[in-house]
């Protein structure tokens, strides 16, 4: 009864006990096997010859069936100029299309966590109805797409001050407060002791307190502890 | 890093590899289907069957993403409260609901909806692996698509893919309201 409780008994605090260990490593070595056994097996199908793959399944290579390398052969000699140019097409777009996506994509972090956008919706739809304005006048009245385009966009500058003084209403995050906006507050980081800041404890603050740099003039909590 | 090696095959070779693999003729499966009588029925040839092999094939090939993005979640896990409650004496499911789960429940939910949208997109699989069928069986959306594109039915393709953004982003959305967010109050 004591040898079996201490199967299931951790030895420290944070490991696992031996019959967890034993279920955990069992449960790796089955998805060890689900994980690679596909890839062995297409690792030895390149190494077979097509009589090899029809007849079998074989599943060692040098005991069930001759390794050949007649597929790889054909793949980079044969017709390798055919191999490397989607090879090279695959790596340009993999490394551009991976670049181009973070640098753009952090950038639209950035700027949707730091800066402020409230786009009104009168702005929106009449950035629709200018274009929906060029494309009609494209297709229906036939005028030229220069022309359109010009009108488009003049409709756009003319109209967007006007409509968004009447119509108020947008989209776009709320406006969180930022450390900026927080007032200031000296006693962050710095100046703990009550007699030596005006500003009440309650206050956030907006930067750390660095004693000796952060000190103004025309405070005169920061006088008295630029004074200290 | 090995158990991230599915990912990195294109899902073009994993359903070669699967055809491979589920051939019951000559596939390395071919002697235990034969042994347990399952070689004279043809998996191709009924739905479920068929949708079960893309079924697997595409969770196969997408488990190391989800394995990845949720180990990271959970070793950048403060260790102290995880020692604190052991100390405690708190059971590990109680250790998991309590401590783990909130802390990787953002994470969590974010590589789900990523999986999600991307899953809807599912073309390689169902193309190579059963072309679709038996009759338009395995056909997704995207293959629809693809295969309305091919036999110069461009409004028809057009249609289609229109539809599947609806779909998948009506779900992706539901998706984020009901669990991306709460896993984000969780925290």
């Amino acid at each position: 009864m004591n040898a079996i409780a201490k199967l299931f008994e951790s030895r420290r605090l944070g490991e696992m006990s031996p019959a967890q260990k034993t279920l955990v490593y069992t449960a790796l070595a089955v998805w060890t096997v689900v994980v690679f056994f596909p890839l062995y097996w297409v690792t030895i199908t390149s190494l077979k010859e097509p009589g090899d793959v029809a007849n079998g399944p074989f599943y060692l290579p040098f005991v069930d069936y001759q390794p050949s390398l007649s597929a790889w052969r054909y793949v980079l000699e044969e017709t390798g100029r055919d191999t490397l140019r989607p090879y090279l097409n695959s790596i340009i777009i993999a490394i551009c299309s991976t670049g181009l996506a973070a640098m753009i994509g952090s950038m639209a972090a950035y700027a949707l966590t730091r800066i402020q956008y409230q786009p009104r919706w009168s702005s929106i739809l009449l950035f629709i109805a200018s274009v929906a304005l060029t494309v009609v006048l494209v297709t229906a009245a036939g005028v030229s797409p220069m022309w359109s385009m010009g009108a488009g966009v003049m409709a756009f500058v003319l109209l967007v001050r006007p409509l968004a003084r009447r119509f108020t209403a947008h989209l776009g995050q709320q406006r969180r407060p930022v450390l900026d906006d927080l007032p200031a507050h000296p006693s962050a980081g710095g100046c703990s002791h009550p007699d030596l800041c005006d500003v009440p404890a309650s206050r956030p603050a907006r930067h750390a307190f660095r004693p000796g740099r952060d000190v103004h003039v025309g405070e005169p909590a920061n006088r008295r502890l630029a004074d200290v | 890093m090995a158990f991230f090696l599915p990912l990195m095959v294109t899902p073009v070779g994993i359903a070669y590899m699967f055809r491979m693999l589920a051939d019951m003729q000559v596939g390395p499966l071919a002697p235990m289907a034969h042994a347990l009588g399952w070689s004279i029925a043809n998996w191709a040839e009924h739905a479920w069957s068929a949708r079960f092999v893309v079924l697997i094939g595409d969770t196969w090939q997408w488990t190391p993403f989800i394995f990845i993005v949720l180990l990271a979640a959970v070793e950048g896990q403060p260790r102290d409260q995880l020692e604190a409650a052991q100390l405690d004496g708190a059971s590990p499911w109680r250790v998991f609901k309590d401590i783990t789960w909130p802390a990787i429940a953002p994470s969590a939910a974010a590589v789900m909806l990523i999986r999600l949208i991307e899953a809807f997109k599912v073309i390689d699989l169902p193309n190579v692996l059963t072309n679709g069928g038996p009759g338009i069986s395995t056909e997704s959306l995207t293959l629809h698509a693809f295969i309305d594109w091919r036999t110069l039915n461009l409004g028809g393709s057009a249609a289609v893919a229109y539809m599947l953004l609806f779909v998948s982003t009506i779900t992706a959305v539901g998706f984020y309201h009901r669990f991306v967010r709460t896993a984000r109050g969780m925290q």
